[in-house]
């Protein structure tokens, strides 16, 4: 349903690097590839580094590219995070699966935590820029390593926290339309500054997309907060938001618009509502001094 | 005009080095008060994250701590119980660092490996953390490892994104720039009036030294305050008006010097016009016309020593003094004078003390003494008295000569010593007079340390008063 926007970028930035070290590889006559190695001091961005490393043959197979990184980088900075002594002993790809196996010698089993993971990932990024593999199996002395039986993909890994980067999510908004609510899905891009649950709110403070749907927000309505504290998602509005309340069921409708909202986010379970931050009593006939959960009944179909 | 061409262009002048000088320290304060304040307090608020983070890292991690593995689901009810603890961003890792945690859902991590160097690190076992200021936040980084019975079991990484100190700190260094500009636009104003203050003064100066330098003794600079260009003003003004007075004694001596000598050209040129035109004149008459060019002439000579005399002393050329028995010089003139006294039927009464001894030359001192008895018997009543008095005073030597003549009125008495100066002139020329003696008198007791004065004598005649400084013995000598 939802895709990170990381992810996405990881893989542009794999499918860049494959056809620039394509286009350096024509050029020289040889091919250039990325090799991926442990930052011997990284305390902050990435533990992986990377080493860009020319390969007299025209082409380059997967096995060419582990021996590379068994024989260890040129770069002082970096260090190989393989035991002294690993050997490998094969590396196929299975076409059909896209998937590259990789058998070390019984050094390579003496890793384990964070080391064998930070081993596990140079291989699987070096081995993933080629174009035929999507994801490697690692396996020592044909046997699987423990914890670690699935095969690694470029999206399983995390190379930095990334805060910096906006996130795009699918957003699921709720609106007013006849005598229910309609959902509209659209893309919000969460930035650094805010929270999803401020970025969702936001969107759905902009108002409906569609002429169908509306959303009685009470004229001077602010947003003054909204966090989120185990699961209950505490909303807190500015005085005419109570004081210009619309009449009947148009508010209870607006409240649950806001309620359903939120609650589409997986952080979000119930939503407390707040005016000047004091919680009411009731708003629109629905007891509000407690958070309120989701009511999908509401929703048209 | 001759301004222009002095005029100090503006890149040399004074006013120019003491504006650029004062900008320049200016400058240097301002950028100190706008780097280091924001600097210090930078570091400040690193120091308090860093604290903080640290803190909430090592809180999390132990309240972890509790089971043997970290699963999604004890993570999960473990954080819930801590609540709020005031970081935008919570992740939790395994030992092998495949994320269990994070409170960032909408990046859908869990289920990955991080490789994050803060992440990594604290599963070797170190804190972490580290803070940067960029485009308006602190971003502020920390992670712990997870302990259990001494097995890191994972990791937990914060992270806390923080805009309002960075707003402080951005609005108190958009305060300080704001100070800046109006101390920087102050200073540049107060340095240019201040430096155009200072050097107006000093081309002030300047401007009224040209104008002295070209003649006009009568300028003065006006000056106030008490700093040192005032008192170069002052001063300045002082020595104008010491230019002003010599040059003005200069011009009457000068005026004087040739009035007096074309006295006696002109009676010779009359009296041998007087010879020359008539045709018989007999023996004895041009015999009294000669003499009497003989006299004029003598006068001119008289004259012609006695300025050679003053300038002598004007360019004080050093002399050899010695000590001199005042007395005996007295009675040396009053034996040169007495046919002269006997003459006019003047009677001379000394009363010396023998024991007056001072130090100057046997000329200079007849001088003096000659000068003020001649004067006293020359403008005497016919019958008169002079009195000299020779006495010892402590380390003064006075001599008052006294005569019962006409005497000085009051409002000439400060004029006497004067180069040509006379009372009655007709009288002083009839006897003979030239203008310079008491000049002389005055100018010679000066050179020795000694002074002149006058005053009326009751009830008639004039009373002159000479102090020398008195010699007491050999061992004083003058080296």
């Amino acid at each position: 349903m939802k895709q990170s926007f990381f992810v996405r970028l990881t893989a542009l930035t794999g499918a860049l690097c494959l056809l620039l070290s394509a286009c350096g590889g024509n050029r020289v006559g040889g091919t250039a590839e990325t090799l991926y190695f442990e930052a011997a001091d990284a305390t902050s961005g990435s533990v992986i580094r990377t080493e860009k490393r020319n390969f007299e043959q025209d082409t380059v197979t997967p096995a060419d590219l582990v021996q590379a990184l068994l024989d260890g980088p040129q770069d002082g900075d970096l260090t190989a995070p393989f035991p002294k002594g690993t050997i490998l002993r094969a590396c196929t790809v299975n076409p059909d699966t896209e998937t590259a196996s990789v058998d070390f010698s019984e050094p390579y089993g003496g890793l384990s935590g964070v080391d064998l993971t930070i081993a596990n990932s140079c291989v699987t990024l070096t081995l993933c820029q080629l174009s035929q593999v999507e994801a490697v199996t690692i396996t020592v002395d044909g046997q699987p390593l423990p914890f670690h039986d699935r095969a690694l993909r470029l999206s399983d890994l995390v190379l930095t926290g990334a805060e910096g980067e906006p996130i795009q999510v699918t957003a699921q908004l709720y609106y007013l339309r006849g005598n229910g609510l309609a959902k509209e899905e659209r893309e919000v891009l969460i930035m650094e500054s805010e929270t999803s649950v401020i970025a969702v709110l936001n969107a759905l403070l902009d108002g409906p997309k569609s002429d169908e749907d509306r959303l009685p927000l009470p004229d001077g309505t602010e947003l003054i907060s909204a966090a989120v504290e185990n699961g209950v998602c505490y909303v807190n509005f500015s005085a005419p938001f109570r004081d210009g309340a619309p009449g009947g069921r148009e508010a209870s409708l607006l409240l649950y618009a806001i309620v359903d909202t939120l609650c589409a986010l997986d952080s979000v379970s119930a939503v407390h509502l707040l005016v000047e931050g004091e919680s009411l009593a009731s708003y629109g006939g629905v007891p509000t001094s407690a958070p309120l959960e989701p009511d999908q009944t509401l929703v048209l179909p | 005009m001759a301004n222009r061409a002095d005029r100090v262009p503006f890149r040399r002048s004074l006013q120019f080095k003491f504006a650029a000088l004062f900008i320049l320290l200016i400058a240097a304060v301002l950028l100190v008060l706008n780097t280091y304040p924001v600097l210090a307090s930078q570091d400040l608020v690193f120091q308090s994250k860093q604290n903080f983070l640290q803190n909430q890292a090592n809180m999390v991690g132990s309240a972890l701590a509790a089971a043997e593995n970290l699963t999604t689901d004890n993570v999960t009810s473990s954080l819930e119980q801590l609540g709020s603890i005031g970081v935008t961003r919570i992740l939790v890792t395994d030992a092998s660092g495949c994320i269990l945690y994070d409170s960032d859902d909408a990046r859908e991590n869990v289920g990955h490996y991080s490789l994050m160097g803060e992440v990594t690190t604290a599963l070797h076992g170190y804190d972490v953390f580290h803070s940067e200021y960029q485009d308006g936040a602190f971003r502020s980084r920390a992670a712990a490892p997870v302990i259990y019975r001494n097995m890191t079991i994972g990791a937990v990484y914060l992270y806390e994104y923080d805009p309002d100190q960075a707003a402080l700190l951005a609005g108190m260094q958009s305060k300080l720039q704001m100070v800046s500009a109006v101390v920087s636009v102050a200073a540049v104003l107060l340095s240019l009036l201040f430096s155009s203050a200072l050097t107006r003064r000093i081309a002030d100066l300047l401007r009224a030294i040209r104008i002295v330098r070209e003649g006009n003794y009568s300028h003065r600079v006006p000056f106030r305050g008490g700093d040192e260009l005032s008192r170069l003003a002052g001063e300045f003004n002082e020595l104008t008006d010491r230019l002003q007075t010599t040059e003005k004694v200069r011009r009457r001596f000068v005026s004087d010097a040739s009035h007096e000598l074309k006295t006696p050209l002109a009676s010779i040129r009359l009296l041998t016009d007087s010879i020359l035109q008539s045709d018989r004149m007999d023996l004895d008459t041009a015999r009294d016309f000669v003499s009497d060019i003989g006299e004029e002439a003598d006068r001119l000579t008289r004259i012609s020593e006695k300025l050679l005399t003053l300038t002598r002393m004007d360019s004080a050329v050093p002399v050899q003094n010695m000590p001199v028995n005042v007395a005996k010089t007295v009675r040396s003139v009053e034996h040169m004078l007495s046919p002269l006294a006997a003459q006019q039927g003047i009677s001379m009464e000394l009363e010396l003390d023998s024991n007056c001894v001072v130090l100057a030359t046997d000329d200079d001192l007849y001088q003096i003494i000659f000068n003020l008895m001649e004067n006293a018997v020359k403008y005497n009543q016919p019958g008169g008295r002079v009195m000299v008095n020779l006495r010892a005073e402590g380390d003064l030597v006075t001599l008052t000569v006294e005569d019962t003549g006409v005497g000085i009125p009051e409002e000439d008495l400060s004029k006497v010593f004067d180069r040509f100066y006379r009372v009655d002139k007709a009288r002083s020329r009839s006897a003979g007079g030239t203008g310079l003696g008491l000049s002389i008198v005055r100018d010679t007791a000066r050179q020795h340390g000694g002074a002149v004065t006058v005053h009326r004598r009751a009830p008639e005649g004039t009373c002159f008063t000479v102090s020398l400084p008195r010699w007491h013995g050999e061992e004083e000598r003058q080296p």
